[in-house]
């Protein structure tokens, strides 16, 4: 209802609430060349090739025929999206792998798009009678003028960031149950106080095609999983809980015995030091975010506030701050699909258009927003290949990917040093956004008191409130161990679950108000 | 419409046929259309039309549960048999069975009038004029620096069928129909924005634009020139549109799923006082035209009324049958309905005049909570209350504590629960909570 947006973890079990749950942990690489340009695998996209011909009967004239209804009313353009999504979980619960599960989502959707206006409507038959029924639903934005043009069909070429040949669905189950099973037995050996374990392994094998007006047919097939453990540990009557996950565009075979193990002993670590964890004072005190999943700040605190919808409307608290000065000449953030098997990682997103890295600030200046089609055209530039939708339920809307802050000049030591009484945060579960107002939260699961530049007594379970611009203007120091985290994020937007990804490298931030006792 | 039932149906043979011994299967289809308007324009207009088969299959003492939107006969064959393949690899867990057949006798028989013929009548000019009427109201308010409205109007209807193999049948039919409008403002370089709604079961129940709109002002002029205030334990009033949200965050613990993982502050409290007698909490399915009633649940079983906690007593875990076997208790329900908070006597401003220093909490930000230990922490915003006046409207603050013993601090809940929401929780009196800010 409200504008609001959110992202959140899917680590813990869903209970009463959709935005509860947990998630990610820092991934220790060092050094990412964020900076350069990326060495994808660079050949044309065939492996999905008419998938929606070979399996589903959708020949070309049908294509030409649905987005020609699409735009008989005289809308100026549009596109049809395809999708054949097969996902599956299995899960591990009191030593036994008792539950699967298993969706097919099958269906397109059908925009026709007037300027700002967009007509919407979509089918889960892929006939030509009821794909006709929805264009024609779609076309009823435009006022009924002449028929908008279509261009003849080429086919939109791309690099691949992620396996498109790769095929979750065909994975042998028995692997994915003797993968959790093991990974319970060596999660429960590590420690005598654990009561509790669960182990998740889902997947998202979502296969795509994007035929627009304007003549390009692109066609992703996309491999998502998440691994997800859960520990419950008692010591008396005293109870903690943590998780760890991770979660990406990659195979099963990417699961390799050392990623699996680094899995279970964070989750095991992080629980074991709750134990101990005390709260800070509430108030506003300097916040050192360590590197990784720290990226949720950047996510809430301008990532949403640059997505082009809310800008063109003049809805963000951003809209008026375009090539001006909003942080200092140490930060430079980015958003991109170009970062290799990465959950926020795109080929071609949702309106066809192929994925890129976007420079939102540039050394403290703010340079671009994240643009969809409808924006793009707005601002008359090009679109920055942002849109995306959960599903072929739904239309597309700008959208982040993996948003990230490139490297500053500093040791994460001297971040600490630096201040007297504050926090440093670790790990985290969600945060949520204004993106008018732009306050935005996010909450601390893991995290040290720092008390005369050390760090001392671990903390937990403490939201951090700020204003956005008022944040980024009070990040004061940005350290050199840049690395990109790979927890199982969803980015919620207008009902819209997508997935995501963050980077960060550690900063200072002088001030932000903490939540305590 | 009895291709549907035909096609529920015929998967339970097919997966009793491929080696299910038992099943439990659910057909749904739903249609909706919405409507979102703005700068005197339709900003975008979608239909939608969906049906999902899903089907718990129990196999050789295993259990999984499937779902898929493709219904082409060969295709729910193919994926009935992959779906039975994948249950195989599993694990036994004897938990997994379908309910007592005593539990799906006694459904309520009367009509819960949730289908309005009304709604489907509803045309998209309907929602069209209804979205200009809110958009005119809220222009309106030339004294507020207004900068955006869009108004939206959405409708909907649903139906579907389950059955067991073990004895239950059942179908139900709802509609509804929403409206809401969202209008921001400048203040500063901010742009703050606030929104009011109503969504009723019948079209003729809604709210009118003239009352959406003024919920709407009402909200938008709390976030105007917000500060910060000093970090202090206070008094907090939160409006019913938050109240419910703190209520359901307490009880997240409170059903199977998190009992079963340990993850609860409630194991082994049920006839234990855990909260001030204030905290009277029913669980009523049986509400005419409520928007979560229902007579059967997800596991088939009869829906009855239920108390939760009574004058601050915990009564009951909320289980489904699966929860139940695994912690050898009596499956409850999984499913809350329509949750009903006993009503206190007074106003939200009879409430308000009563606090010396507090803070009336008008929206939550994001935050979340440990459901092993009850603590919490949320980002607020809203009015400070100083001696029974609201004054400096307050935000960018957080609220931190304990839901085991921050219920014990209900000092009163007011007399203005909301029928546009399941959850009828009135505005609430916390005392002495742990609020941060400079």
């Amino acid at each position: 209802m409200n504008r609001r947006d959110f992202i959140a973890t899917s680590a813990m079990a869903a209970a009463a609430l959709p935005l509860f749950g947990c998630k990610s942990k820092q991934k220790e690489v060092q050094e990412m060349p964020v900076a350069t340009p990326e060495t994808p695998v660079a050949q044309p996209l065939t492996a999905c090739n008419d998938y929606f011909c070979k399996n589903f009967g959708v020949t070309q004239a049908m294509i030409d025929k649905v987005l020609a209804k699409a735009l008989s009313r005289g809308g100026q353009w549009g596109e049809l999206f395809f999708e054949h999504t097969r996902s599956g979980s299995v899960q591990l619960l009191d030593g036994k792998v008792s539950s699967s599960s298993a969706t097919i989502h099958l269906g397109m959707g059908v925009r026709c798009v007037m300027d700002d206006q967009v007509g919407f409507a979509f089918t889960e038959s892929l006939t030509l009678e009821d794909m006709m029924r929805a264009a024609e639903a779609a076309a009823a934005i435009a006022p009924g003028t002449d028929a908008g043009k279509v261009d003849p069909r080429k086919v939109r070429e791309f690099k691949q960031w992620y396996d498109i040949n790769y095929n979750w669905d065909l994975l042998d189950i028995a692997k994915a149950v003797s993968l959790i099973q093991s990974i319970d037995k060596k999660t429960r050996a590590k420690d005598e106080s654990i009561v509790q374990v669960i182990v998740n392994l889902g997947w998202v094998q979502r296969t795509i095609m994007v035929n627009t007006s304007d003549g390009f047919n692109a066609e992703d097939s996309q491999p998502y999983f998440t691994l997800r453990l859960n520990v419950v540990m008692q010591r008396g009557d005293e109870k903690q809980s943590n998780y760890s996950s991770i979660g990406e565009l990659n195979s099963f075979e990417s699961l390799t015995e050392a990623r699996v193990d680094e899995v279970i002993n964070k989750a095991v670590e992080d629980t074991r030091i709750l134990f101990e964890a005390v709260k800070p004072k509430g108030g506003e005190w300097p916040v050192v975010l360590g590197n990784g999943a720290s990226g949720i700040l950047l996510h809430e605190a301008i990532g949403h506030g640059l997505e082009a919808d809310f800008n063109r409307k003049e809805l963000s608290i951003f809209s008026s701050k375009m090539n001006q000065k909003v942080a200092s000449e140490e930060v430079t953030i980015c958003d991109s699909g170009l970062i290799e098997n990465s959950r926020g990682a795109l080929n071609v997103d949702d309106e066809g258009t192929p994925t890129q890295r976007t420079v939102l600030v540039d050394k403290g200046v703010l340079r671009s927003y994240l643009h969809d089609k409808i924006s793009a055209k707005h601002y008359g530039v090009e679109p920055t290949g942002s849109g995306r939708r959960e599903s072929f339920k739904n239309f597309p809307i700008p959208r982040m990917r993996v948003t990230y802050m490139e490297n500053g000049p500093h040791e994460f030591d001297e971040l600490i040093k630096n201040v007297k009484y504050g926090i440093f945060c670790r790990k985290f579960l969600n945060g949520q956004v204004e993106i008018g107002q732009g306050d935005y939260t996010f909450y601390v699961k893991n995290g040290y008191l720092i008390e005369d530049g050390k760090l001392t007594a671990p903390i937990k379970d403490i939201n951090i409130i700020g204003n956005g611009p008022d944040t980024l203007s009070k990040i004061t120091m940005v350290a050199n161990d840049m690395s990109y985290d790979n927890g199982t994020w969803t980015c919620g937007k207008a009902g819209q679950g997508v997935p995501v990804s963050l980077g960060m490298p550690s900063v200072l931030v002088s001030a932000i108000t903490v939540g305590g006792v | 419409m009895s291709d549907m039932k035909q096609i529920l149906e015929n998967a339970m043979k097919t997966a009793q046929k491929l080696g299910a011994q038992n099943a439990r299967a659910s057909y749904s289809h739903a249609q909706s259309l919405s409507v979102s308007w703005r700068k005197n324009k339709i900003e975008n207009m979608a239909s939608s039309g969906e049906s999902q088969l899903w089907m718990a299959l129990y196999v050789d003492g295993k259990y999984g549960n499937y779902s898929t939107s493709d219904i082409r006969p060969e295709s729910i064959d193919a994926f009935i048999e992959k779906c039975i393949a994948m249950t195989r690899l599993l694990e036994p867990e004897p938990a997994r069975t379908l309910a007592d057949p005593e539990r799906y006798k006694d459904r309520y028989g009367e009509d819960l009038e949730i289908y309005d013929p009304a709604v489907a009548a509803l045309t998209p000019n309907d929602a069209i004029e209804f979205c200009k009427k809110l958009e005119e109201l809220a222009l309106q308010h030339t004294e507020m620096p207004i900068t955006d409205v869009t108004a939206s109007y959405e409708f909907g209807s649903s139906e579907s069928f389950m059955a067991t193999t073990n004895g239950f049948a059942g179908d139900r039919k709802s509609t509804y129909a929403a409206a809401s409008v969202e209008i921001a403002l400048t203040d500063g370089e901010k742009k703050p924005s606030d929104y009011g709604y109503t969504q009723k079961r019948f079209v003729g129940d809604m709210r009118t634009a003239e009352d959406i709109v003024a919920e709407a002002i009402r909200f938008l002029a709390y976030r105007r020139s917000s500060q910060k205030l000093a970090s202090k334990n206070r008094t907090l009033v939160f409006d019913r549109r938050v109240a419910s949200s703190m209520i359901a965050k307490y009880l997240q613990p409170l059903f199977g799923g998190s009992l079963v993982m340990k993850q609860s502050y409630f194991i082994d409290k049920v006839g234990q006082k855990l909260a001030s007698d204030l905290l009277d909490l029913h669980d009523e399915p049986w509400l005419k035209r409520g928007l979560s009633s229902r007579t059967y649940d997800s596991d088939g079983m009869s829906c009855k009324p239920a108390t939760i906690f009574e004058k601050g007593t915990l009564k009951q875990y909320m289980l489904d049958v699966y929860s139940a076997n695994k912690l050898s208790l009596t499956p409850t329900t999984g499913n809350l309905t329509n949750l009903v908070l006993t009503p206190g006597k007074r106003s939200l401003d009879e409430m308000i005049a009563d606090v010396k220093d507090g803070i009336y909490v008008t929206s939550i930000l994001g935050g979340n909570q440990d459901n092993v230990r009850g603590d919490f922490s949320h980002g607020i915003s809203g009015v400070a209350i100083e001696n029974g006046k609201l004054t400096q409207n307050i935000a960018e603050m957080n609220m931190t504590g304990n839901h085991t013993d921050l219920w014990k601090r209900l000092v009163e809940v007011g007399n203005d629960p909301r029928e546009d929401s399941s959850y009828r929780i009135p505005s609430l009196r916390i005392d002495d909570v742990s609020v941060s800010g400079t």
